[in-house]
């Protein structure tokens, strides 16, 4: 490297690390950004897709960049991403100037990265294996895309190939993870027609695997946070006793390993779980590695209560003590303490939710969670309309859309095969508001050009009393004018042939949102035929 | 080893709609008609306003999401996470009441138009705290909105092409424009004779040959042929158009319905007129249109905003109250008679009879109307007779001004088997002395902005010669 000082902070580090664990972690590849741009739209890609491979659709790259441009996204100073090789991202603080602040940031950044890379390689949970398997899976998926979309442009001059494997891939993925399994799947002697349906076929299977690869990864979110912040506070603390540095207090630099509740809150609980054995620092590492998952943990201090209870306390002392990382000229404390209290509400949902249904896992953790709520489904003539609750923001209506395309249409005549997805209503929360979405195909006269031009019927309506209100008097005003008006015409008027509708399979959910499906469904009933 | 950076870019694969766009898209009126009916399908715009309002609030809540994360983890100075706690204040505001709200809205149908929703956010958002910075973040924010859903059309040679929802009206117009341009060209065309001596040129237009040599056939229509558009006179050009519930009705063979076609025939006329009027060399503008919807509600569309407008909302029904609204436009049109010295130019047009009385307006009809109506139709509905009577008090009156300056013409359509109609004699009786009906034909309405113009200029031809 052109900068030795980095290597030999680097050094330093890694003898602060065997000094105090006893031995190294060897598996792991540092990258180190000289842009911290790059850095963070790295960091962007593993949020939105679960890895650094990971295929993201079109939209979620637009929103990306907007706000790159905007300059929202947080300088992830520090990545760790647990695999093997574990792979560790780094950025700051190149772009300031040699202080001992900086050199004292970066030793810390390292050792926490190396405990996390131990942690990937000595931990008794699998997280680290299935994350493997997970980026090869990403990466091969990648290439698979890449490979079709070349080969549809190449023969046939399809251009729209790459944006549509992305998005579709990418609402598959997210789809399947949450347990959805309503895809159609072309029949398997469709495999020699062409290379799309080929891909049709392996993608699917594949990306089914990939979900249920993900749904055997144990929950470690806690317990590697806590390994790795209980090595780097206490070195810490060892270095700054000692002295060798011309402050005593820790720099603002390393607000990303200090400051979020998370690891404050995992370093928290080691010292609670392990309080008998504080002193003998090794034998605690060794019983960590030893945890499979985060549910260990909380057994080990006690119970979910116990746990709850340490939230509790460091929320009230950390309002105080993290100002800290914070400019507090002008009374904006106030208002960022609000983001750190909807911090401290999550990991406190989280230890509650663990704790109460005991999950090990991804897989029961997504049983259980809010994320994805199925409602079951409503048929119109027959035809089901499937009704979810999602609650995650990687998913667009565009997405959604562009997929289903490509549904229902193809089904009888297989000219097309895509996975099917089924005609849907699902309702999404939005900040603070909730809405209701409806998607649906139109009967096609001619084959189309790409899968953007497929008639496609679309509503969204706010999930509110006074939209609905607004919609019962508009119904009862339109009976009015049946009783006196002329017959509706052929052209403009369309209440014309009644359908059979069935709600009978529906699943409990809450009044407003029965109201709106309903609301939806006369939308069908109702809808011409858009050309 | 260094790792590999895969770099995040867009690929670009460019959109096969969009290499179409091109000023000579050639379409026909039924093309016209298609793109009129996706512009006014309410429901069809309402979605994409709706998913409009989704991609904002979308965005907005990721923005929300990354700053939280910014302020957490990413060391600022003080001035940096200011700004960023007032960004932050700003979009939790619009996800949380101003966005909410506009979806609403729009569900309700309240909100139509690009501007409207804007408009919206930004009075929802006066009641919050609000600074010139805070506006500059606020119009980015409201950047989306640009993103309205395009309409798709095809052309004759299957030529697509995406035009944008606030471009339809100027698109169509044009495009109608142009092409009732094309059929009527206005530009003198010189006809050369080739002689053993040589060439001679005529300037043969349509008056000189009706006035020289009443069976030369004209070579093409001059503009100074069109008595409406005499160059040093200003014209006022009314089109009434009926709007009752038999405009509903489809016509044949094609998949439009009257109205729509009578709708489109007013955009032609209107960006035809407004076309010559650009090709004059004159301040003033030569000739003004207005639309007069025949409903109840009497108005007069004269801007291209409330063009616009109208032919966004106007919907086919109820009855077809015609003598007022003709009164409505003659009383606008002596305001701009007499303070604009215009000509008018009133074209009717409807399918069938009128059926509304003006409330306490006493007819004074032409008495050969009166006893065509005591001696050969006693049997007619009072109501009809009465409407007639009105219409030719209206339009007598009108035409017997000093001035010598009001033109009627006067459209029905239906098939030519209707001259032999009641419909066809009470109104040609009603119309005598004032202007001879000319039927139209409705499988021929894409030809009806056509007939309209040529009518108008055999119409003023007739009476100035």
């Amino acid at each position: 490297m052109d900068n030795p000082r980095v290597v030999e902070i680097y050094k330093q580090a890694r003898k602060d690390f065997e000094e105090f664990v006893g031995e190294c972690p060897e598996d792991y590849k540092v990258l180190v950004f000289i842009d911290p741009e790059l850095h963070a739209s790295l960091y962007q890609v593993m949020e939105l897709g679960g890895s650094p491979h990971a295929v993201l659709s079109q939209e979620m790259i637009e929103t990306l960049r907007k706000s790159r441009t905007k300059n929202y996204l947080a300088d992830e100073c520090i990545s760790v991403f647990p695999s093997k090789p574990t792979m560790i991202y780094m950025s700051l603080p190149f772009e300031l100037k040699d202080t001992p602040e900086r050199d004292f940031t970066l030793r810390m950044m390292f050792i926490h990265a190396f405990a996390h890379a131990y942690f990937a390689d000595k931990s008794a949970s699998n997280d680290s294996y299935v994350q493997t398997q997970v980026y090869r899976m990403d990466l091969i998926i990648k290439e698979l895309i890449m490979n079709n979309a070349h080969g549809l442009k190449d023969s046939r001059n399809i251009t729209w190939g790459l944006p549509y494997f992305q998005d579709m891939v990418a609402v598959i993925r997210l789809l399947s993870t949450f347990g959805v399994q309503e895809f159609y799947v072309p029949p398997e002697s469709s495999r020699k027609v062409s290379l799309f349906q080929n891909f049709m076929l392996e993608i699917i299977n594949f990306l089914n695997k990939r979900a249920d690869l993900i749904k055997k990864k144990n929950l470690t979110g806690i317990i590697s946070e806590a390994f790795a912040n209980y090595i780097h506070f206490s070195i810490g603390e060892k270095i700054l006793d000692k002295g060798d540095y011309p402050f005593s207090s820790l720099p603002k630099l390393l607000k990303p390993i200090y400051g979020p509740p998370i690891n404050r809150l995992s370093y928290e609980l080691i010292m609670k779980a392990f309080e008998q054995i504080k002193d003998n620092p090794r034998d605690i590492l060794k019983a960590i590695l030893e945890m499979h998952s985060d549910l260990d943990l909380i057994n080990k201090i006690g119970a979910g209560s116990d746990v709850r209870r340490i939230i509790k306390d460091l929320r009230e002392t950390t309002q105080s003590t993290n100002v800290y990382w914070h400019a507090d000229s002008s009374g904006y404390w106030r208002k960022t303490w609000n983001i750190y209290e909807n911090i401290w509400d999550q990991l406190d949902d989280y230890i509650k939710f663990l704790n109460k249904n005991q999950s090990v896992n991804v897989g029961q953790w997504l049983e259980g969670s809010k994320a994805f709520q199925y409602y079951g489904y409503v048929t119109v003539d027959f035809k089901p309309i499937y009704i979810f609750e999602i609650d995650d923001e990687s998913i667009s209506l565009e997405q959604l859309l562009i997929l289903h395309n490509h549904s229902l249409l193809y089904r009888e005549s297989f000219i097309m095969p895509t996975p099917g997805f089924p005609d849907i209503i699902m309702f999404k929360k939005l900040d603070r508001m909730v809405v209701g979405t409806l998607l649906t195909v139109g009967a096609l006269d001619e084959n189309p050009i790409s899968p953007w031009d497929v008639p496609i019927y679309t509503r969204a309506i706010d999930v509110s009393k006074e939209l609905l209100d607004f919609v019962a008097s508009q119904k009862t005003v339109e009976e009015v004018d049946e009783e006196t008006g002329r017959a509706p015409d052929t052209l403009y008027g369309s209440s014309g042939v009644k359908k059979n509708i069935d709600y009978t399979h529906l699943q409990k959910m809450s009044q407003s949102k029965l109201a709106s499906v309903r609301v939806l469904i006369e939308e069908i009933v109702t809808k011409q035929e858009v050309t | 080893m260094p790792h590999r950076i895969h770099m995040i870019t867009r690929e670009r694969f460019s959109d096969p709609f969009t290499m179409w766009r091109d000023p000579d898209f050639v379409f026909d009126f039924a093309d016209a008609a298609s793109v009129l009916q996706k512009w006014r399908d309410p429901r069809k715009g309402q979605s994409s306003r709706e998913a409009l309002v989704l991609g904002m609030a979308l965005e907005n809540a990721v923005a929300v999401k990354n700053i939280q994360r910014r302020l957490l983890i990413t060391p600022l100075t003080p001035l940096e996470e200011e700004d960023l706690i007032r960004e932050l204040d700003i979009l939790e505001y619009l996800g949380n009441n101003a966005l909410p709200d506009a979806l609403l809205k729009v569900n309700m149908g309240e909100l139509q138009t690009k501007e409207e929703i804007e408009e919206f956010i930004q009075k929802h958002l006066k009641g919050f705290e609000g600074s010139a910075e805070y506006k500059k973040q606020l119009s980015e924010s409201l950047r989306t909105l640009e993103e309205l859903t395009d309409i798709e059309i095809t052309d004759r040679f299957g030529h697509k092409m995406r035009i944008k929802r606030e471009e339809v009206m100027d698109f169509l117009g044009n495009q109608l424009g142009s092409w009732l341009t094309r059929q009527l060209p206005a530009r003198p065309i010189t006809d050369t004779i080739v002689r053993p001596r040589g060439k001679i040129h005529k300037k043969k237009t349509f008056q000189h040959s009706i006035l020289t040599s009443q069976h030369i056939p004209p070579k093409s229509i001059d503009i100074d042929d069109i008595v409406v558009m005499k160059k040093d006179r200003n014209a006022q050009i009314y089109l009434i158009v009926d709007t009752s519930q038999s405009m509903r009705n489809a016509v044949q063979n094609t998949h439009f319905s009257r109205l729509e076609g009578a709708l489109l025939t007013s955009l032609a006329i209107f960006y035809y007129f407004k076309k010559q009027g650009r090709t004059r060399r004159s301040n003033q503008k030569a000739f003004r249109t207005a639309v007069v919807p025949i409903s109840k509600a009497r108005r007069i569309v004269s801007t291209d905003m409330e063009l616009e407008r109208f032919l966004l909302t106007a919907t086919a029904k109820g009855r077809t109250p015609m003598s007022a609204s003709i009164k409505a436009a003659i009383e606008h049109a002596r305001i701009k008679k007499n303070t604009q010295d215009r000509d008018i130019h009133l074209i009717i047009v409807t399918d069938g009879r009128p059926n509304e009385l003006i409330p306490g307006y006493e007819p004074k009809p032409s008495a050969s109307l009166q006893n065509y109506f005591e001696d050969e139709r006693d049997d007619i509905d009072p109501v009809s007779r009465n409407c007639y009577i009105e219409l030719n008090s209206l339009l007598r009156e009108a035409t017997r001004d000093q001035s010598r300056t009001w033109k009627v013409s006067y459209f029905l359509i239906g098939s030519e088997r209707m001259k032999f109609t009641d419909i066809w004699q009470d109104t040609r009786r009603a119309l005598r002395g004032i202007t001879y009906p000319v039927i139209i034909d409705p499988s021929r309405m894409d030809e009806l902005a056509k007939t309209i113009v040529m009518e108008s200029m055999r119409l003023g031809q007739s009476t100035s010669s």
